[in-house]
This record gives C-alpha cells, sequence and structure tokens, in this order.
C-alpha cells in the first residue's frame, strides 16, 4: 500500500513500546468510530452518559499512545465538532510528556486550525469550557487571542456573541489586563502614552494578522469589553443606537435584535423584528433558494458532474445506465481515488450482491450503489483490481450489479485469496445466509494456514432494519462507509492494520500534507528529542 | 389426488408441485429453503398491494376492499397492528375476495384486548399472526367472537416474559428488533414463490404463494411475525446465546493443508448441508394431507387441513395448488421433543 501519488513522508514510531504498536491499529481504530459518530446527544441504545463515557475513554486509549496521532486524527474531515472540542480541552490540559509523532510547534498548528475550524458558537462554548476547567495556561491563552484577533472576530460576530466573546477574552488576559485594555482603547489613538502602546501591542496588536483589520479589531474588542462610546462600525453603532431607536436595529442578526427589543421596546411585537431583519434573513434564504433552483435545473436539464457516484448510481439503477452516467463515475472514482491517502497495487473486491444489498424501501438500493462506488473507487486506486461476487464468479470492474438471492461469501473469499491480492475488500451488507458465519471459519481457516493477507469488510450505511453494522467475523476489520468521501477514513483504519508507519504516514498526508512534508516528521521528532 | 364429496387427500409433494428448491438459507436456529417456479400465476393479489383497503366495522369483522382488477387472496392469519387507537385485529382464516370488491370476515379476532376503537378504512402493513398462535386460530375460524383469541396470547406473551393483557404488540414491540432482523437475514431469490422453513432441524412451515409478485408481498410477514417468533420462543427455551449450530450444519474442519483444501472444504460441506436438510424434507414428501372444503369462490376453494402432523390451509384452482400455508401442528412438535428428550438415567 503506498501513498497516491507522490512518496509519503516517513514516520518513526521508535518511541513506542511493542504493547502501544501492538494496540494501536485498534484503538485508532476504535476513535476513529468515535471521532467521526459520535455526538454529545444520546442514541437510541444508549444515555447521554453512556455515550459520554464510551467516548472519552476511545479518546484517553489513543492520547495515551501518541498524542500527536491523537491530534492530527482530530483533524480528519468528518471528525465532529464535539470530538474536536473534547480533543482541544485533552490536548491543552495535559503537558507534553515524552515523544509524540507531531512536535510540539506541529501540535500548536493543529490546535489552531481544529479551533478556527469551529463554528464560531461551539468555539466559543469551548473556551467557556476551558474557562470552567480552569485550563489557563500560556498555550491556552494564545491559541484563545490567536483564534478571536487573528480573524475571528468581526463586527457581526462582536454583536451576536459579545457575552462569550467577553468570558473568553478575559479568560485569556485576566480580568485586570482586560479592564485595562478596555481603558486604554476607549481613549483616542494620539492620547495614548508610550507605555499604553505597548501594552495594547502586546496583548492585542501582535495577534492581529493584517494590519488593515487593526482598527475594526480594536473596536471590537472594546464594545465586548464593555465600552460603547464613540463606535464608528455601523452594526456595533447599530447596537447602541437601537436601544433608543429602534428601527436603527436594521443591521443587526434576528436574534440580537430581538433582545434588544424585549428589554428596550417592550411596546414593540417579535414580527417588527422580523420584518426589520427581513434583509439580514433573506440572505441565507436565497442561498437556500439558490439551491432549490439549482436542484430543479438539474431535473431539467441534468447535470452528472454535480451527483455523487452513489446518487449516479441510484439514478443509473431507475433511469439505465448510459455512456454519459459511465464516463461521470469514472471521473468520479478517479478523482476520490486521488483524495485516498493510500494506493493499492493489486487489490480484491469480493462484492456482495445479495437481494439485501437492494436496501429497506425507505433507501431503495442505497447499499449496493455504495458499494458499487466502493468498488470503482478501489479498482480506481489500485494498479490491479480484482472483483467477483460472494460465489467466486467474476464481476464487472465497473456498472451496475442487479441485487439477488441469498448470500455466501466464504468461496468467493477462498477464490480471491488464491490469487494472492495485496488485501481484498468485501463489500456487503454482513447479513450472510447460505450459511451464516460461515466466512467466519473461512477466515480463522485462512489465518490457521498462515495467510496473513488483510481482509477488511466495507459495510454501506444501512436503513433502519440493521440499526448497525453487521460483523461478518470479528477477525475482520469492519468499515462502516456511506459514501465515497468516508471511504478514506476507512482506508486509513486498513492501512493501519497493514502497516504501521504507513498507516501513520497516511494520516499525516491527509490531515497535514502542506506541513508535513517527506522527512519532515522526523526531522520534527529528532529535534524535539 | 383422491376427491372425495366434501375432503380430499393430497400429499406434501403435491402441494408442493411445480417448484424447486433453492439453496438453504441458514441462521442461527432457523433454515429457509426457497422455493422456485416458472409456474407463476398472476391472477391474484395480496392485502400489501395498494389497492386493497382494510377496515373494521365492527369489534371481529375485519372488512377487505379490493379495487384491483384482480382476485385478493388474504393469506391465512393476516392481521394488522395500527398506530391508532383502534383494536388491532387479525383473520382466524384465509380469505377469497373477489375482484373489485368488498368483502366482511365477521370471524375476525381482536389482537389488543384493553383498547376500544374500530381500524378506519385505509392502507396498513399487514402482519401474520405469530406462529404459536396460528393453530389456536385456525381451529375456531368458523365460529364468530373476538374474544376467542385472548387465551392464547396472554399464554404466547407470558411464554415470552411479557405480563399484562392480551396484547400482541407488547410482544411486537418488545422484539422489535429482533423480528426485524429476520427480515434483514433471509432473502428472496429469483423466482420464489414459497419456503419450507425449518427451526431446531423440525420442518415448521410449507407456504406456497401463486406468483413471485405475491411471495415478495408476504414474505416478510411471515418471516417477522409468523416463523421470526418461532424462533425466538425456541431461542428463549433453549436458553443458548449464541444459538447452537443446527444438527444439518457442518463445521469446517480444522485440520486443512492448503487453500484449495479448503475452497475444495467449502464446497463439500455446503452440499453436505444441503443434503441434510433436503433430507429432513424429502421425508415428509409422502404425508398425506386431508383437506375440508370451507368455500368455493370463482372456481377456487378454499380447504382446511384436518389437523395431524400439519394443520393450515390452501386455495386450489382444480388440481392445481394456488396458495398454501402449511404448519407444524403443536401436538407433533411437542412429540418430537419428546422423542429427542434425553432417556431417563439415575
Amino acid at each position: 500500500m503506498q501513498r497516491h501519488g507522490t512518496e509519503l513522508a516517513p514516520v518513526s514510531l521508535g518511541h513506542l513500546t511493542e504493547g502501544q504498536r501492538r494496540a494501536l491499529p485498534a484503538v485508532f481504530g476504535s476513535f476513529l468510530d468515535a471521532a467521526v459518530t459520535a455526538t454529545a446527544r444520546a442514541t437510541y441504545y444508549n444515555t447521554r452518559e453512556e455515550q459520554e463515557r464510551a467516548v472519552l475513554a476511545a479518546h484517553e486509549a489513543l492520547f495515551a499512545v501518541d498524542r500527536g496521532i491523537y491530534a492530527a486524527t482530530l483533524l480528519l474531515p468528518g471528525a465532529t465538532d464535539y470530538a474536536r472540542q473534547l480533543g482541544v480541552r485533552r490536548l491543552l490540559s495535559i503537558v507534553r510528556d515524552g515523544e509524540a509523532v507531531l512536535s510540539l510547534d506541529l501540535e500548536s498548528e493543529v490546535l489552531r486550525r481544529l479551533v478556527t475550524g469551529l463554528p464560531p458558537q461551539r468555539m466559543l462554548k469551548l473556551f467557556g469550557q476551558l474557562r470552567e476547567a480552569r485550563v489557563n495556561n500560556a498555550r491556552t491563552r494564545k491559541l484563545i487571542l490567536r483564534s478571536l484577533l487573528g480573524g475571528g472576530l468581526s463586527e457581526h460576530r462582536a454583536v451576536k456573541y459579545r457575552r462569550k466573546l467577553a468570558c473568553a477574552l478575559e479568560h485569556a488576559w485576566g480580568k485586570k489586563t482586560a479592564g485595562i485594555l478596555r481603558s486604554i482603547l476607549e481613549k483616542s489613538g494620539a492620547a495614548l502614552s508610550e507605555k499604553e502602546r505597548r501594552i495594547v501591542q502586546r496583548h492585542l496588536r501582535r495577534y492581529v494578522e493584517r494590519e488593515e483589520d487593526r482598527n475594526d479589531i480594536e473596536q471590537c474588542v472594546r464594545f465586548v469589553l464593555g465600552a460603547e462610546r464613540d463606535l464608528t462600525l455601523p452594526r456595533l453603532r447599530a447596537y447602541t443606537d437601537a436601544k433608543r431607536d429602534f428601527p436603527s436595529g436594521h443591521v443587526l442578526p434576528y436574534e440580537v435584535l430581538e433582545g434588544i427589543r424585549s428589554r428596550y421596546h417592550r411596546d414593540r411585537t417579535s414580527a417588527e423584528v422580523l420584518e426589520l431583519t427581513r434583509k439580514q434573513l433573506t440572505a441565507g434564504q436565497r442561498m437556500g433558494l439558490q439551491r432549490k433552483a439549482r436542484e430543479a435545473d438539474v431535473q431539467v436539464r441534468l447535470d452528472l458532474s454535480r451527483y455523487d457516484a452513489v446518487r449516479l448510481y441510484l439514478y443509473a439503477f431507475e433511469m439505465g445506465m448510459s455512456s454519459d452516467i459511465r464516463r461521470q463515475l469514472a471521473i468520479k472514482a478517479r478523482q476520490a481515488a486521488e483524495r485516498l491517502p493510500v494506493r493499492f497495487g493489486r487489490v480484491a473486491v469480493l462484492l456482495d450482491g445479495s437481494a439485501s444489498m437492494r436496501g429497506h424501501e425507505t433507501q431503495k438500493r442505497r447499499p449496493i450503489a455504495v458499494a458499487l462506488a466502493v468498488r470503482d473507487l478501489l479498482c480506481a486506486a489500485a494498479d490491479e483490481a480484482i472483483v467477483s461476487t460472494g460465489d467466486g464468479r467474476p464481476a464487472p470492474v465497473h456498472g451496475l450489479v442487479e441485487t439477488r438471492g441469498d448470500t455466501s461469501l466464504a468461496a468467493g473469499l477462498v477464490a480471491l485469496l488464491r490469487r494472492d491480492p495485496e488485501a481484498i475488500f468485501m463489500v456487503t451488507d454482513g447479513y450472510e445466509n447460505a450459511p451464516s458465519r460461515r466466512t467466519d471459519e473461512v477466515v480463522h481457516a485462512v489465518r490457521r494456514l498462515g495467510i496473513s493477507t488483510p481482509i477488511f469488510q466495507l459495510s454501506p450505511v444501512f436503513a433502519r432494519e440493521t440499526g448497525a453494522v453487521r460483523l461478518l467475523s470479528a477477525e475482520v476489520p469492519t468499515l462502516p462507509v456511506s459514501n465515497t468521501e468516508g471511504i478514506g477514513i476507512g482506508l486509513l483504519k486498513a492501512a493501519f492494520e497493514i502497516d504501521l508507519e504507513r498507516g501513520v504516514a497516511a494520516l499525516l498526508g491527509m490531515t497535514l500534507p502542506a506541513l508535513v512534508t517527506p522527512g519532515s516528521v522526523t526531522k520534527e521528532i529528532e529535534a524535539d528529542a | 389426488m383422491i376427491f372425495g364429496k366434501r375432503k380430499k387427500t393430497i400429499t406434501l409433494a403435491e402441494v408442493l408441485r411445480g417448484t424447486e428448491a433453492s439453496r438453504v438459507q441458514s441462521v442461527g436456529y432457523m433454515q429457509v429453503i426457497p422455493l422456485t417456479s416458472d409456474l407463476t400465476d398472476d391472477r391474484f393479489v395480496s392485502p400489501a398491494e395498494v389497492g386493497v383497503g382494510v377496515t373494521t366495522t365492527h369489534y371481529g369483522t375485519l372488512v377487505f376492499d379490493n379495487s384491483e382488477d384482480t382476485l385478493l387472496i388474504v393469506p391465512c392469519h393476516t392481521g394488522y397492528v395500527v398506530q391508532e387507537s383502534a383494536q388491532d385485529h387479525a383473520m382466524a382464516h384465509a380469505g377469497l375476495v373477489k375482484a373489485r370488491d368488498k368483502r366482511a370476515f365477521d370471524t375476525a379476532r381482536c389482537v389488543q384486548q384493553t383498547q376500544g376503537g374500530l381500524i378506519r378504512s385505509g392502507h396498513y402493513q399487514m402482519i401474520i399472526l405469530p406462529f404459536a398462535l396460528r393453530e389456536q386460530a385456525l381451529k375456531d375460524r368458523n365460529s364468530k367472537g373476538y374474544d376467542k383469541l385472548w387465551g392464547a396470547i396472554a399464554g404466547f406473551n407470558r411464554e415470552m416474559g411479557i405480563e399484562g393483557a392480551s396484547h400482541l404488540e407488547y410482544f411486537l414491540e418488545r422484539f422489535g428488533r429482533e423480528l426485524d432482523e429476520f427480515v434483514a437475514e433471509f432473502e428472496c431469490v429469483p423466482h420464489q414463490v414459497g419456503a419450507i422453513i425449518l427451526i431446531d432441524d423440525h420442518v415448521v412451515g410449507i407456504e406456497r404463494a401463486p406468483s413471485h409478485a405475491y411471495w415478495q408481498s408476504v414474505w416478510p410477514a411471515l418471516i417477522r411475525e409468523c416463523y421470526g417468533s418461532l424462533a425466538i420462543q425456541v431461542a428463549r427455551s433453549k436458553g443458548e446465546t449464541p444459538p447452537a449450530p443446527p444438527g444439518t450444519r457442518v463445521p469446517l474442519p480444522e485440520e486443512i493443508g492448503s487453500l484449495d483444501d479448503l475452497g475444495r472444504a467449502v464446497e463439500e460441506i455446503a452440499a453436505e448441508e444441503e443434503s441434510r436438510v433436503r433430507s429432513l424434507v424429502r421425508e415428509l414428501l409422502d404425508e398425506r394431507l386431508t383437506l375440508t372444503a370451507d368455500e368455493e369462490i370463482e372456481g377456487l376453494n378454499l380447504e382446511t387441513l384436518e389437523p395431524g402432523r400439519f394443520v393450515g390451509q390452501v386455495v386450489r384452482d382444480g388440481e392445481r395448488i394456488v396458495y398454501a400455508s402449511i404448519l407444524s401442528s403443536k401436538r407433533w412438535l411437542q412429540g418430537r421433543r419428546w422423542a429427542g428428550a434425553k432417556p431417563f438415567t439415575i
């Protein structure tokens, strides 16, 4: 397995113990599942607390092996904001001790990306959590100030999240410094003493990335900290003016003006607020309408390039396969393969085309559509691909496969193993009935024979009749996939199983491509040591 | 077939005539032999068709409104467990409704003891009564009385660890997830028109439909509520987790020398398992079934098996069986358990 296109940066995992190396693939896989799927909410089967405990355990386990891998994994596309919040808190609150795949500087860069990648309300919630947990080391303070003053503080955010921003800034500066800054910023620029200039420079200006934003950000900070005199930015002025003159609040976000109305203009109605801020709302609505119009356009004059591979397969099942669709599918597969963290030499795909792959009525043919998109991607990501159906018959390397009949994968698996591929991917819902558990028996027999060819199960997301991914064998790593984008993450799991060093290199190549150039990680590690 | 005036004798092989056995599907205690046929008969619809409406007009009366152009065969023990505040009902037998006709069956049973209200006319998802209730329902099929199944439901629920009134939906809710899995576990094969169902190495049911389309529409209800419930019942009574494989399963040999050997072994044990399951069915093919005529509509006869090794109903068009739902009798199954019991030792 190799990195697609360019050679992967070499990664040294010499600092891991043998036990940690052995545990890493499973720990990484478990963390990946948690990071991609878990939210801070109860599920059908688990309470919020149970869910949280399980998620925290997964975080703790990978962090204990290597905090660098942990941090980089959080940057993967698809990791939830909740996972990222938990990760940032952990990384900031636990001091580095010992070696890690990422240097301190790289880890700080990962932290900055994690934080600035959060939606503003979640970023501020995270800062609130850091405050509650009394995490206030220099790194944390710097991170908060860089995130907010380096581009995260606009007049729109200042009026919308004023209180939370004030809390975050006070947490970073301390109340005393925040008070001093407020007093200084209330003065006009010319009236500042040299000492005051130095204070502003040290605590504020040095975090502002663009010189031209400096005045606006200083004014926003002043506003956030409670000083409302001599404001010139339109939204900040509107905020203060609207308390006296209700219509001047028309440039404010709906919820901000609604807050002002409920306190200063009780004779006004919420409907008036809505009417006044209609222009603000319409911006979002316009976007929605554009999307709708685009959808309508697609219905009239179908632009196949706008659909992902799964949608194209669903469409092909419905309307019949055409050369245009086939061409688009090939393009999609090639593009998706180029984004993958790995490339294969000789890969085998065992395709389950049984009746159950048709899926539930509510998501008709989605499982087989996902399976076919996955097949295309794997074929595009390999120098050579062998595709077969469950009973060992060759299957097409592209195009439609009709779902029919029972599920028997064992014979097909043995047939593929005979052709000595680099890895085998079984694309199946995991429901095996001719007979059940036979694949599990075969996998055990194969391992007893000393054959270590990696075997993976890729499971398309299912409708309600399954509820969860069904394992063919506990010996086979199972990677849930719902679209081709998610396969990259699934393949990372596979990469960790096949070759640990290359798996970690693939992870870093996927999450920190610009920062991690060939050799840089090793050098960073050496420098750190 | 031997035709008498009111009674006929038929063998099981004749019920299955025109069908072929496909590869066995086997999961846990349950095994299914799909029956396929090219002799598809598209003259009939099932209640799962959109054009078939259902309602209850009185407690104990299920009405089927067939707006389709073809005759409706209501499968034996079709039921409705509805979301609305209305008493759930099930048929005590199969039914025939002419094309573009409405027919009331006043021998239906309430399966939700303490719920009042009538099912509003509409299209609902059908179920087939759990296996454990079907023989009792069939026994009293000719008598009215909406409450006649309450005792059996209460007993069934108790056995499944469910306390409370005679509500079938309690069972369906408690075991909903497991029942859903049966639908996904067993897959329809092309041209399938029926199935032989085995649980714990015993043939427990033989189902036949007139066409593949009809079969596809009723199979989920059969595998889910009817036979799925029996599989759960057997699993509970045996208390094995996970279920021990049935006697017809052949494990892969431990000693295998190469991939070629493994490939051969997979093929050989598959053939051996197939052979074992088929032999269980083969010994039943000459079983004689005595049919009693219940009614005749447009040349079709609805007939009921006289209780013996099997119970159930068939719909016959002349000599041709177009529909069959045949179950192992409770008495026979208990007898098998007795025969399989360990000999006394002291």
